[in-house]
């Protein structure tokens, strides 16, 4: 949505519509050029989500249900920041995903792979002071999808961001750092320049492995703080 | 600068991770004075998408209104909330959700076709595509995302 000016090449963060390898966008995404306005225009503070709408124990997606899901257990842990590099406190952040063997919790998905009595795969966290977050999951699965013949997602997680601004609202997906499927992924590769579709691959993180129960993974997520600072010369 | 991270798909699998939030959306019709905004959203056969996600935005005398809307299998949304402070011009911003698009898109409804300035840079045949059609029931705001009736869309 945003341009990004860099070395004097500006270009688009987020991928365009207009993406023919993603079936879906052929009859969604808009034939008009977007109306490209001030961001003062349309920028609007977001509101606050606070303690009241938000537990501590739903960014612990493992202890949902009565037992343990199964699958492989991993800890994703991060931080929300803006462009500057500044960790952004007290944000909501909300997270989904399939279970361990693709499958998600969900009425339309027919893939032929189990549900997980002890898995739904949803949870939410507010980030601490300096941007934080950390959630308790499973690795998701991959699963085919009908985009292509014999086409797979490699296995994700969506994560969902609210910002300070209305311009910060994001919803991105976050991919396995190694995932053979990801060369093949036209969702992930509708994001053109290598550096911004590295962004969404996690690293794996020894520090945030917890011995004997669940591998670590590191996932910053950078907002754009716009909030009217001109991108030009940073 | 840090590279932001890039808009992905919400996909259609999104209703048991982000229904949640629902209750806090449904507080609004409570309200002494609320005004119901709904309708559907079309794609290039002109069919209704039942898989979209609907976020609204704007000022009341009350402050910041937001809330979220998952579309029903019949491809309708629909929002109770605060009437928009006059000062703000009389419009709600919707940001749209959906499998296909890998970036949400933004628009804009007005209650009546009041010009401000985003108004006014939009092509004058096109502008009624971001009016509201009052009705017994509240306003309907139609959406198209393509075709002859393509609603506008917005970027900064």
């Amino acid at each position: 949505m945003v341009s990004y000016d860099s070395d004097g090449v500006k270009f688009s963060i987020d991928p365009s519509n207009d993406t023919d390898e993603y079936r879906s966008s052929v009859l969604r995404a808009p034939k008009q050029p977007l109306i490209v306005v001030p961001e003062r225009l349309l920028n609007t503070t977001m509101p606050i989500f606070d303690s009241s709408l938000v537990k501590e124990s739903d960014s612990d997606i493992l202890h949902q249900h009565n037992g343990e899901p199964l699958g492989e257990r991993i800890r994703v842990t991060g931080r929300l920041l803006n462009s500057e590099g500044r960790g952004l406190g007290g944000q909501l952040i909300e997270l989904w995903q399939a279970n361990a063997a693709g499958r998600y919790r969900h009425a339309v998905d027919d893939h032929q792979a189990p549900l997980d009595p002890n898995f739904t795969g949803a949870g939410r966290a507010l980030t601490g002071d300096d941007g934080t977050f950390s959630f308790l999951t499973i690795k998701p699965g991959a699963y085919p999808w009908k985009n292509a013949p014999n086409a797979w997602r490699p296995a994700h997680i969506h994560f969902s961001i609210f910002g300070r601004a209305f311009t910060e609202r994001l919803i991105t997906q976050m991919y396995f750092p190694g995932d053979p499927l990801l060369a093949f992924d036209p969702i992930f590769n509708s994001v053109r320049q290598e550096r911004v579709r590295n962004r969404l691959v996690a690293n794996f993180d020894w520090e945030a492995t917890q011995e004997e129960y669940a591998l670590g993974y590191r996932f910053d997520i950078v907002i754009n703080g716009h909030l009217g600072i001109p991108l030009e010369g940073q | 600068m840090t590279i932001p991270t890039p808009s992905q798909t919400i996909g259609p699998f999104f209703h048991f991770g982000l229904e949640w939030m629902g209750e806090a959306g449904t507080q609004l019709a409570k309200r002494q004075h609320s005004i119901t905004i709904y309708g559907k959203i079309f794609d290039g056969t002109d069919q209704p998408i039942p898989d979209a996600l609907v976020e609204m935005i704007h000022h009341s005398i009350e402050g910041v209104q937001f809330g979220r809307a998952i579309c029903d299998p019949t491809g309708k949304y629909c929002f109770n909330t605060a009437p928009p402070a006059q000062d703000d011009g009389a419009v709600i911003q919707l940001r749209i959700f959906a499998r296909g698009l890998l970036q949400p898109l933004v628009t804009r409804l007005y209650l009546s076709d009041t010009m401000d300035e985003v108004l006014e840079s939009v092509d004058p045949n096109r502008r009624g595509t971001l009016v509201a059609t009052p009705t017994a029931s509240g306003f309907c705001f139609d959406i198209y995302l393509q075709g002859p009736k393509e609603t506008v869309f917005f970027a900064w």
